[in-house]
């Protein structure tokens, strides 16, 4: 089944840009992992987003997470199979929106308002409907400017 | 095994990983635009410092030639994947881990995956997607009545430009 949908924003409708502040991007590798590991973790880890992927060879895992809980994840990694690499500050941009993971453009425009900003994200990911940016924090002001110029949200 | 009880469980077929370890920022970010200028739309993207994307299979190559005109000349093209959607995420590390490790327990691949601040995405090889449905649904406790379900619906996006 075929939904044709025309889509004639400008700017970009979304339901809301969230920034959060106090978060750390930590990046882990690992060529054989144990993730039942970071599973049974009690209490659970706590994280606001992630991914992980193969790559040359590895698992390569990266978490934004509240800066306080950086010190569990990485004491927890070697556990499970994983070399953490130093944290990073970051701050994390979230737009979400109607139909987000279903119509093209939405990374492109957020790429593009960015680079208007003269920001680079550290991490961009895009999953359902919802885009997510990891900026270094003394950018993320103008990350959130240079959105605004591609993004609208509900007054 | 792992506590976690999925409330939902969301399955599309047919589509492509394109995927490279490292992608400068600019080539990404070229590669993206030139996606959304044809029409592409991403399933799940993850850039920095590599480069996960996803597509309908349909169009993978294209992504890919389009990858190497401008610079990302060692993307690996998986075709077909099968991209799952489980909710709900709870803001912790559990749900991708346990899904990471039932896959792998099953001897299942799980190429990439990310989230949402609410759900979790994976993707595996279109040949293991059966398999990869039943050992999610039974070991991460899909609540009776919920999915799987596949998503059927492919929305055509057209986005016109100001004034058109």
């Amino acid at each position: 089944m075929e939904t044709v949908a025309v889509f004639n924003e400008h700017p970009v409708q979304t339901y809301g840009i969230l920034l959060r502040h106090h978060l750390a991007l930590l990046e882990a590798r690992g060529d054989d992992p144990r993730p039942q590991v970071l599973a049974q973790a009690r209490p659970p880890l706590e994280m606001v987003i992630c991914a992980a992927a193969w790559q040359e060879g590895e698992w390569w895992l990266k978490v934004c997470l509240p800066a306080e809980a950086v010190p569990r994840l990485q004491e927890l990694a070697p556990a499970a199979g994983l070399r953490p690499e130093a944290p990073r500050p970051v701050s994390l941009l979230v737009l979400q929106g109607p139909h987000f993971g279903d119509r093209p453009g939405i990374a492109a425009a957020a790429l593009a308002g960015l680079e208007q900003a003269g920001v680079e994200p550290l991490l961009l990911q895009g999953a359902v409907h919802s885009l997510m940016l990891a900026v270094e924090p003394a950018q993320a002001a103008r990350a959130r400017e240079g959105l605004g110029a591609y993004f609208s949200v509900p007054e | 095994m792992f506590g976690v009880r999925l409330a939902g469980l969301k399955e599309r077929d047919f589509l492509a990983l394109l995927q490279a370890g490292r992608a400068p920022a600019d080539q990404a970010g070229a590669l993206v635009r030139e996606l959304a200028r044809r029409g592409l739309n991403l399933y799940f993207l993850s850039l920095g410092p590599g480069l996960c994307l996803c597509l309908e299979a349909g169009r993978a190559a294209e992504a890919r030639e389009l990858a190497g005109q401008v610079g990302l000349d060692d993307c690996r093209l998986v075709s077909p994947v099968s991209l799952f959607t489980l909710y709900p995420l709870e803001h912790s590390l559990k749900l991708p881990a346990a899904a990471a490790a039932v896959l792998a327990g099953r001897g299942l691949d799980c190429l990439a995956l990310g989230t949402s601040p609410a759900a979790l995405v994976l993707l595996v090889p279109g040949r293991q997607a059966e398999a990869a449905r039943r050992a999610l649904a039974r070991e991460l406790a899909l609540a009776p009545g919920a999915s799987p379900a596949r998503e059927s619906v492919r929305v055509v996006a057209v986005t016109e430009k100001e004034g058109e």
